[in-house]
């Protein structure tokens, strides 16, 4: 067999090599760049925005942190537990309604994963490493049990009060009950006594810790130069500031175990 | 008759052939290759802007107070939970004032008590006569927030009343 007779077979060999082995992965090489180029381009437009705009959204959130409504957002998801607050918040409003607070107890909830992205997440395949934009942290949470008594309309004034504790909570049950028993009088009309009635409240309180945020930089929220704090003013529009009773009038005695 | 003569002609134009084959194979080759050449030389510059552009990220990053990150992010997404956990809130004044307003006279509520997960308010109490349970259970029926209302038990107990409980599914 001649060599022009081979040559074809050859030539067909080294065309396969060449896109199979050579042009194959230079392609898949650039689609990986181009996707890699892509996230480079959305991090550098994330951070030069950052750049741009951090110093005047932390002068705007420190400016609105000296109003009501700024404190407000550490009252209503503060950084730690601050049970002192919903044991104070209850302590106004049973003074307020009537009724008395039978026992209170806390209960902590297991904590969920940190959101934050420690480290930068790197994609499979990619010859860089992607930036991942941090999701929004899962707030923690502990539940609380409270028992109260009164009657059925300091329960109810007392429940209309915590309704509105300035704190991120959901109230997962409550009951009232009454202990009494129910007589039927000699003309067959029903009677209770005075109607001191139990209530039970259980609520799911909600905080969430400082955390660190290493590629904060790249949420949208650095695309502008101030905090958009409309939504809050409103919430806190609702109702007013429940005074704080946990300020005692003198610290310090030099026994602590006599009176 | 010189049979050689065909016999030529088929050899010259068959070397013709071939030599058109091995041109045109020759030409699919360079530009596979020219094909490969010009995608690699597209991949570099590609990974040379990338380079740039990490190059100048790491450089803004450097200028940036992350202490002032974590502050901003954390007080935007504080604000966020905020807004977010407004539309859950269970309002328990409202919820016994659908009770309250469609009680009758004969009935006497011992225990009522609300469970969020299931939305189920549960009522248990006593009433004057059988016809009043019925009574209050029609009235219940009819009120607008109620999606299902079940019965569990009806028993006179010792005090000659009815004593009842209601489970009613919001």
């Amino acid at each position: 067999m001649s060599i022009k007779n081979l040559s074809f077979p050859i030539f067909m060999a080294v065309a396969l090599f060449i896109g199979f082995f050579l042009v194959k992965p230079t392609v898949e090489s650039i689609l990986s760049q181009r996707a890699d180029l892509d996230a480079k381009t959305a991090e550098n437009i994330a951070v030069e925005a950052t750049v741009q705009n951090l110093d005047s959204l932390f002068a705007s959130k420190a400016a609105f942190l000296d109003t009501e409504e700024g404190k407000a957002v550490y009252e209503y998801l503060p950084a730690s537990v601050s049970q002192d607050r919903i044991v104070d918040t209850f302590n106004y409003y049973a003074t307020q309604t009537g009724v008395s607070i039978n026992g209170i107890t806390f209960t902590e909830k297991v904590a969920p994963p940190t959101s934050d992205v420690s480290d930068p997440a790197s994609s499979s395949g990619s010859t860089t490493v992607l930036v991942a934009t941090p999701s929004a942290p899962v707030p923690h949470s502990f539940t609380m049990n409270a028992a109260v008594q009164g009657t059925y309309e300091n329960i109810r004034a007392f429940l209309k009060g915590i309704s509105n504790p300035r704190r991120s909570y959901s109230l997962t049950s409550f009951s009232i009950s009454k202990k009494e028993a129910v007589s039927v009088d000699p003309s067959g009309q029903l009677n209770t006594s005075a109607g001191i009635l139990s209530g039970k409240f259980s609520a799911e309180f909600y905080y969430l810790p400082l955390e660190k945020y290493r590629n904060g930089y790249m949420l949208p929220l650095f695309a502008s130069k101030e905090f958009n704090v409309d939504p809050i003013r409103e919430i806190i529009a609702k109702e007013g500031a429940i005074p704080s009773l946990a300020n005692p009038d003198s610290v310090g005695r030099g026994n602590p175990f006599g009176l | 008759m010189n049979l050689a003569q065909p016999s030529q002609q088929q050899k010259s134009v068959m070397g013709r052939k071939i030599g058109r084959g091995f041109i045109f194979l020759i030409a699919v080759v360079t530009i596979l290759l020219a094909i490969w050449g010009g995608l690699s030389y597209y991949d570099s510059r590609l990974s040379g802007e990338i380079g740039d552009l990490s190059a100048r990220i790491v450089g803004n990053r450097q200028g940036m107070s992350q202490d002032k990150i974590d502050a901003v992010t954390d007080f935007q997404f504080r604000m966020d939970a905020v807004i977010a956990g407004q539309k859950v809130v269970v309002d328990p004044e409202r919820l016994l004032n659908l009770v309250e307003g469609n009680i009758l006279p004969g009935v006497i509520l011992s225990e009522y008590s609300f469970d969020a997960a299931s939305r189920k308010i549960e009522l248990k109490g006593e009433a004057d006569s059988l016809r009043s349970v019925v009574q209050q259970l029609t009235v219940l029926k009819k009120m607008p927030e109620v999606g299902n209302l079940s019965v569990p038990s009806i028993e006179r107990n010792d005090k000659g009343l009815i004593g009842f409980t209601f489970t009613i599914t919001l």
